[in-house]
């Protein structure tokens, strides 16, 4: 009978046909040299398992996730941004609750609904308070934000009487909200008072003249806790993102 | 426990097939020192076995989504040992390799020892003998070499052997039992003997 030969190494890793397995077993039983010969492979096969592995010298897993050149310089960005806006929302609100009452209601008027009223007319003026260049001066003066956003009430008042000593009696006696507002269209001349029977007119009154009786910085101190908000937001993302590499 | 381990390889292959590119890192990474090991067991270690590698996930993952098989593995292992088998070829055609042997026809042979030597199957963990291995493989032929490893060391059955080389069973057969015998002749000039089993 012939020697199993090549199909010695089939017989060691289990690759034979069952029939073939057979006719292997039984020869194997006859055969002292296939059994030397089958010994001697299945010792090189395991000396070929220890064979050490190199190492390879650097990270060989291409970088597919990248990050663009923006995110991180965002991030900081926004964070550097996002703490800004969170001191001037504490100096603004302290400077609103500073005034008593009327700076309280400030803060809470957009939140009792007034917003809402006063929101179609107001969206102008805020546009015009954000692209004047007095904006920056606006930011320190106290009258836009009743007057603007929800002190809806005094440039009306401003509207049926001109005349400064009417406002500033309006002002004692109403909320806090329209006092600003009130106060800075008291150290406007009569005739510009008359003028200010639009809303944008009024504003524009706040602005030029109010800087004395600083109330608040800004329209509402929510503005600046919305932008502080808006400004973590745009952190976390970009965090996220400048991680997910 | 690795992050692929423990959340199951197939999930992570089922992200990495949809695009994503953090999964496919993940489970690039779980192959990559292994996938290193063999290519360097085929080229020798050094900047052309990191290059095959690096390129054979880049390809990978180009082509994740038309892979259907079941094995990651042995998907990465065809990629890899083909793009090492290329460039022994690419080598030898510019002359830095000589010409190797082709595979011969018919029974190789048994090289008889000159003389009793100690018991093949006593060298396991034997540092004499596995440097003995390491030459004896480096001069099989390329693709007789890469059949060998993927056998007894990646420990692949002959079919997958068969898919990973574009190769009939026959080949792989063949192949196998010719390479282990030219290291098993390697041994047995160094002085050492087997016994029947």
């Amino acid at each position: 009978m012939d020697h199993l030969g090549p199909s010695l190494s089939a017989y060691l890793d289990g690759a034979l046909e069952p029939a073939e397995r057979a006719a292997a077993e039984s020869h194997l039983a006859g055969c002292e040299r296939c059994r030397r010969q089958l010994a001697e492979l299945r010792a090189t096969a395991r000396l070929l398992a220890t064979v050490p592995a190199a190492r390879p010298s650097r990270s060989l897993v291409p970088r597919l996730v990248v990050v663009p050149a923006w995110v991180r310089p965002v991030r900081s960005l926004a964070a550097v941004t996002s703490g800004l806006f969170v001191l001037v929302f504490i100096a603004s609100a302290a400077l609103a609750t500073g005034l008593g009452g009327g700076g309280r209601e400030s803060l809470l008027g957009p939140l009792s609904g007034a917003g809402t009223r006063a929101a179609q007319p107001a969206a102008p003026k805020e546009l015009a308070a954000t692209g004047a260049p007095s904006s920056v001066r606006g930011l320190a003066s106290p009258a836009p934000a009743p007057a603007a956003s929800f002190g809806f009430a005094a440039p009306q008042v401003t509207a049926v009487s001109p005349q400064p000593n009417a406002l500033q009696d309006a002002a004692r006696t109403s909320s806090g909200a329209s006092g600003p507002g009130a106060a800075a269209a008291s150290s406007t001349p009569a005739g510009q008072g008359a003028t200010a029977g639009a809303p944008v007119p009024s504003v524009a009154v706040s602005f030029g003249v109010a800087e004395p009786t600083g109330a608040q910085l800004g329209p509402t101190p929510l503005l600046w806790l919305a932008l502080a908000l808006a400004s973590a937001l745009v952190t976390f993302v970009a965090h996220r993102r400048a991680n997910a590499a | 426990m690795s992050r692929v381990a423990a959340e199951g390889a197939s999930a992570f292959l089922d992200r990495a097939r949809r695009g994503d590119p953090k999964a496919f890192e993940s489970l690039a990474g779980e192959h990559e020192r292994a996938l290193y090991a063999h290519v360097a067991r085929i080229l020798g270690p050094g900047a052309d076995a990191e290059d095959v590698v690096q390129d054979a996930f880049v390809s990978a993952w180009r082509s994740i989504a038309a892979f259907e098989g079941t094995s990651f593995r042995a998907w990465l292992f065809r990629i890899a040992t083909n793009r090492a088998i290329d460039l022994i070829r690419a080598r030898r055609r510019r002359g830095e390799l000589p010409l190797e042997p082709a595979d011969e026809e018919g029974e190789p042979t048994w090289a008889e020892p000159a003389a009793a030597g100690p018991d093949l199957a006593t060298l396991a963990g034997d540092r004499e003998a596995i440097a003995v291995v390491e030459i004896a493989l480096a001069t099989l032929p390329a693709e007789q070499r890469a059949v060998l490893l993927l056998r007894d060391v990646e420990g692949f059955d002959y079919e997958e052997i068969a898919r990973i080389t574009a190769t009939q069973i026959g080949t792989v057969k063949s192949r196998i039992h010719r390479g282990r015998l030219a290291v098993r002749n390697a041994l047995v000039a160094r002085g050492w003997t087997g016994s029947a089993g």
